[in-house]
């Protein structure tokens, strides 16, 4: 079944490395069209990619999954923690367990940065009027809130 | 970095420790400078920065649902940081905190009771 999957079914190739055999009773059915086999793909793909070994082997399946702009970053020499949160795909990356990147996360040094983006703020901010009168109505309401808490 | 900057930082920083990465929230954990570090933001004054208070939250929480064991152990540890939370009980995302980890199976709600009587 796996040999006649991959001679006439290029997508299966791509599948392959999932090892479900789900997806080779799907595949071999002649008359599947592109379309469903690609929405099989796409199934396979994300419940392969919630986080099991076969999910992040599938991503490291040369050419056929486009390597990250972070991956460009992680190549640099010296780069800041600054330049990898600049990127929109930190996120995704993160999830999928990227082990380079999850490396460069977990250090100390990175977390206890992380932690100071989270938690201090930006200097004397604005310290405006309507920052206060805002402070102050924002304040109250919630005092309101919170007294009719159960 | 202006402050635009910052906030865009913050949320990152945000998302990315509430992603429940294992090998960051060990690293996080494991140094417990690094936590009273998380927590040293109710140390400012009040009002809290809504939108940084809302970021606080969503990271304790997450850490809450995934280490509630340690995340426990270690405010039982530190009730000056309790009662730090309840004084910020009027910031809805902070009341949260005591809120969600009152459902705890170790247990949390006595420690709250005992700092707002």
């Amino acid at each position: 079944v796996l040999c006649y999957a991959l001679q006439h079914y290029p997508v299966f190739s791509i599948l392959y490395p999932c090892g479900c055999a789900g997806a080779a009773s799907c595949v071999t059915a002649r008359d599947v069209s592109v379309a469903e086999r690609m929405v099989v793909a796409s199934q396979l793909i994300r419940c392969n990619s919630a986080g099991s070994s076969w999910g992040r082997m599938f991503w490291k399946v040369a050419g056929y999954s486009q390597p990250s702009p972070l991956e460009a970053i992680l190549d640099m020499d010296g780069f800041s923690l600054e330049d990898v949160l600049d990127e929109s795909d930190l996120i995704q990356e993160c999830k999928s367990l990227n082990g380079r990147l999850v490396n460069f996360l977990k250090a100390p040094s990175t977390v206890r940065s992380l932690l100071s983006y989270l938690v201090e703020l930006p200097g004397p901010g604005l310290n405006s009027v309507t920052d206060t009168l805002f402070n102050i109505f924002n304040h109250s309401s919630q005092m309101v809130k919170v007294m009719h808490l159960p | 970095v202006d402050e635009k900057q910052h906030f865009k930082y913050a949320f990152t920083a945000c998302e990315v420790l509430c992603c429940e990465v294992d090998q960051i929230y060990s690293a996080l954990l494991d140094d417990e400078e690094l936590v009273a570090k998380l927590f040293s933001f109710l140390d400012a004054p009040r009002p809290l920065n809504l939108t940084k208070a809302g970021y606080f939250a969503r990271v304790v929480l997450c850490l809450l649902v995934k280490r509630s064991s340690e995340v426990l152990s270690f405010l039982e540890a530190h009730l000056a940081i309790v009662e730090r939370l309840v004084e910020h009980i009027d910031t809805t995302s902070i009341a949260e905190v005591p809120s969600s980890s009152m459902h705890m199976p170790a247990g949390f709600a006595w420690k709250v009771q005992e700092h707002t009587s």
